[in-house]
């Protein structure tokens, strides 16, 4: 499945990269989500879907799924 | 032919240690400090401690290190955005107080995280053009004055340093070919707009715009996109292939996005230097500091040097060793 990938490529960003993470992950309630951490998935989102988010945005989505459903439908009005 | 040939710093006294800054925002855990950018400690100017006297001393101490004829220094660069004065020049000041001849010239530069960059490629081209032939280029912060004193973020990052670097037309490292950028587009992003002629310093102690201002996430976005380009580019430019490249050395912005850097230009860590726990980010210092630190304990024979930021502007240069 697409999001399969997505929470790879997610997960790879994290300092600690063998947290578990899941479609229904509520990142930003994480202990590792910072202002720096939604930095480095801003800059992954725009080099691997080049979707342009702000960081506050990724912040603001509920869990993975909403974030990779938003940047889905980004790509598809384009 | 330019030369780097000799390196002085100096770190004012005043440290402010990740507990000091716990114990004024109790919420900023100094745990975290250090995970997150790397930095344990840094130093700061005293409060009748300026620009020109942190330069001297760096100057000083490169005279006496060296054991430099100080009447050979033909031109004097200072890389400051922390001046004493609008004017003259803080390099005038300098001059005289290091008992520099009447006959050497003497500029500021006013640039920050890329300085040091920008400063190497004018004295080599005052060197190259056999116009000079000992340039001593100084970088000199005290971004300190600067910030706002309940910014947490801002003390936490930033620390006040000066060097000096001797270029001559003989040396250890010599200077190889510039690339250099420039995107004005980000002047908002990193700047104290209030103190200069467009907007006067205001009473109000509260008022942000007399202070620095910085937005993390706009500067990390524009490093993510220009720098690995630059890195490339520069390469290049000077024929060399990515792992010919022995050292390279980054301003040292915080450890956060240096590695987040490195892992994306994709350079092994043992190749990469990180030296800032125990200064900060000291500006146009970081790469001197570490320039220094690194000549007893690496093998240095190809470094890299790379700038970046407040601008924005960039810049990456080769050096070789001799």
């Amino acid at each position: 499945m697409p999001i399969n990938e997505f929470i790879k490529k997610f997960q790879s960003q994290l300092e600690n990269d063998t947290i578990i993470v899941t479609a229904e992950t509520e990142y930003s309630n994480e202990s590792y989500w910072d202002s720096l951490t939604a930095m480095v998935i801003k800059v992954m989102i725009d080099d691997e879907y080049a979707v342009d988010m702000e960081p506050e945005q990724i912040t603001a989505l509920k869990n993975i799924n909403e974030l990779y459903s938003f940047i889905i439908e980004k790509q598809n009005s384009k | 032919m330019a030369f780097i040939k000799y390196i002085s710093t100096y770190i004012p006294e005043n440290p402010i240690s990740n507990e000091d800054i716990s114990k004024k925002f109790p919420d900023w855990d100094s745990n975290k400090i250090l995970e997150k950018i790397g930095i344990r400690n840094r130093n700061i100017t005293g409060d009748n401690e300026f620009t020109s006297d942190i330069a001297v001393k760096a100057l000083n101490k490169l005279i006496d290190e060296y054991n430099i004829d100080k009447s050979t220094i033909d031109y004097l660069l200072v890389c400051t955005q922390s001046p004493d004065y609008f004017l003259p020049t803080t390099a005038c000041i300098i001059q005289d107080q290091v008992g520099l001849n009447t006959s050497c010239g003497a500029i500021d530069i006013n640039q920050g995280c890329s300085g040091y960059i920008y400063g190497l490629s004018l004295a080599n081209a005052l060197i190259d053009s056999k116009m000079m032939k000992n340039v001593v280029l100084i970088t000199a912060e005290t971004y300190s004055k600067h910030i706002h004193e309940n910014d947490k973020g801002n003390i936490s990052l930033f620390g006040d340093a000066a060097t000096a670097t001797l270029i001559s037309n003989d040396g250890d490292f010599e200077i190889l070919k510039f690339s250099l950028g420039t995107d004005g587009k980000g002047a908002n992003n990193l700047i104290v707009k209030n103190g200069a002629s467009r907007h006067k310093k205001t009473e109000n102690k509260e008022d942000l715009d007399n202070y620095l201002h910085m937005n993390g996430p706009k500067i990390f976005d524009f490093t993510s996109k220009s720098i690995p380009n630059l890195v490339e580019d520069n390469l290049k430019l000077n024929n060399f292939q990515k792992s010919e490249i022995d050292t390279y050395l980054f301003h040292q912005a915080n450890t956060f996005m240096l590695d987040f850097l490195r892992k994306r230009i994709d350079i092994p860590k043992e190749n990469f230097v990180i030296d800032m726990l125990d200064y900060g980010n000291t500006v146009s210092s970081t790469i001197p500091i570490a320039f220094k630190n690194s000549l007893p304990s690496r093998s240095l024979k190809n470094i890299m040097l790379v700038g970046f930021g407040v601008g924005y502007s960039w810049g990456a240069v080769c050096l070789r060793k001799k």
